[in-house]
């Protein structure tokens, strides 16, 4: 594949990376917060779980904010939540799904692809 | 100036410079954050009971060396008590779960369970040589649990409380208790302090973290 080059120059890309870029972005996680949220969740083990209240505090956002795009990514499917009682109090827990690892690991290899796309060929000098 | 609006300065705030920049951008702060969020579910949920059981083991292991047995016997145990129900509270509501909890849980059961089939295999055999024999194996039980969770500090501090008992045996025969606890507690009191405060003295020093 080749790809237009900041004078205009067609750049050639490995075929890899040119899948990549080719596939669209998750329109779910294009938005930052989502992104660094499911980054949250990916960074868990597998079978572990963050309440409402860490998440909130790690990523300094709001409850209101938080809880509207938590909703997205559970409503996607890339974030599970579970609620437990002690008492009266209501503890939710969230974790990344399966899909929701999937989707953020893909995006995350888009990304790279963008960067490497930039990166100068090692026997193209640079001007 | 011109008028034109340069980029990255029309609107105050730094901006990347290419689409590369930003994605490289993005990336940083997404491996910052999956960073401290598996910390938060291993290394920092062992902050606590490390302080704890670190306090527990210099203070239970210089009471067996210094206290006559009749009372350190009593008192060792005790504090071993004192120091699970200390974890068991600090864990009683956890912001944040890796998911290996009830393995962890049946593992150290299992280790603890053993524990007296152990000592009966090797009896009999002197209270002094027991003590140490059963620090040293409690800290294979920290070393293999570190190896499983990747916890590379961890993994020290059950190297040193191995260590740290054959080589006090060998070297302070009389007072082997009191450097083995002080030895092994200490480097758990040492990790456990690191991880409740280091953050917030990292962030107070000059040349920052």
């Amino acid at each position: 594949m080749t790809t237009p080059g900041t004078d205009s120059q067609p750049v050639d890309v490995p075929e890899p990376v040119a899948e990549t870029l080719r596939t669209p972005f998750d329109t779910v996680l294009s938005d930052p917060i989502r992104l660094r949220l499911q980054a949250a969740l990916h960074g868990l083990p597998a079978g572990g779980s963050v309440t409402f209240t860490a998440l909130r505090k790690t990523l300094r956002l709001s409850d209101g904010n938080l809880a509207a795009h938590l909703a997205v990514l559970v409503d996607a499917g890339y974030a599970a939540s579970t609620a437990t009682w002690h008492g009266k109090r209501r503890t939710t827990r969230y974790a990344a799904t399966l899909a929701g690892r999937a989707a953020f690991e893909t995006h995350v290899q888009a990304l790279e692809a963008v960067i490497a796309v930039a990166r100068p060929h090692p026997l193209e000098p640079e001007l | 100036m011109t008028g034109e609006s340069e980029p990255g300065r029309s609107t105050g705030r730094p901006r990347p410079a290419s689409p590369a920049a930003a994605a490289a951008d993005t990336l940083r702060d997404l491996h910052a954050i999956g960073g401290r969020s598996r910390r938060a579910a291993t290394r920092d949920t062992l902050a606590i009971p490390l302080a704890i059981w670190g306090t527990a083991w210099i203070a239970g292991y210089a009471l067996l060396d210094l206290a006559p047995w009749r009372t350190a016997i009593p008192a060792g145990a005790a504090l071993a008590v004192a120091a699970g129900a200390g974890t068991w509270l600090s864990r009683l509501h956890p912001a944040v779960l890796s998911g290996w909890e009830r393995r962890t849980r049946l593992g150290w059961a299992a280790l603890m369970l053993s524990s007296p089939f152990l000592v009966a295999s090797v009896s009999p055999v002197p209270g002094r040589t027991l003590a140490v024999f059963l620090g040293a194996l409690w800290g294979v039980g920290i070393l293999l649990f570190a190896i499983a969770g990747g916890d590379l500090p961890l993994g020290v501090v059950g190297a040193v409380t191995v260590l740290a008992a054959g080589f006090c045996r060998q070297v302070l025969p009389h007072h082997a208790l009191f450097g083995f606890g002080l030895c092994a507690g200490g480097a758990m009191l040492f990790l456990g302090g690191w991880r409740l405060c280091g953050p917030a003295l990292r962030d107070r020093l000059p040349f920052g973290s």
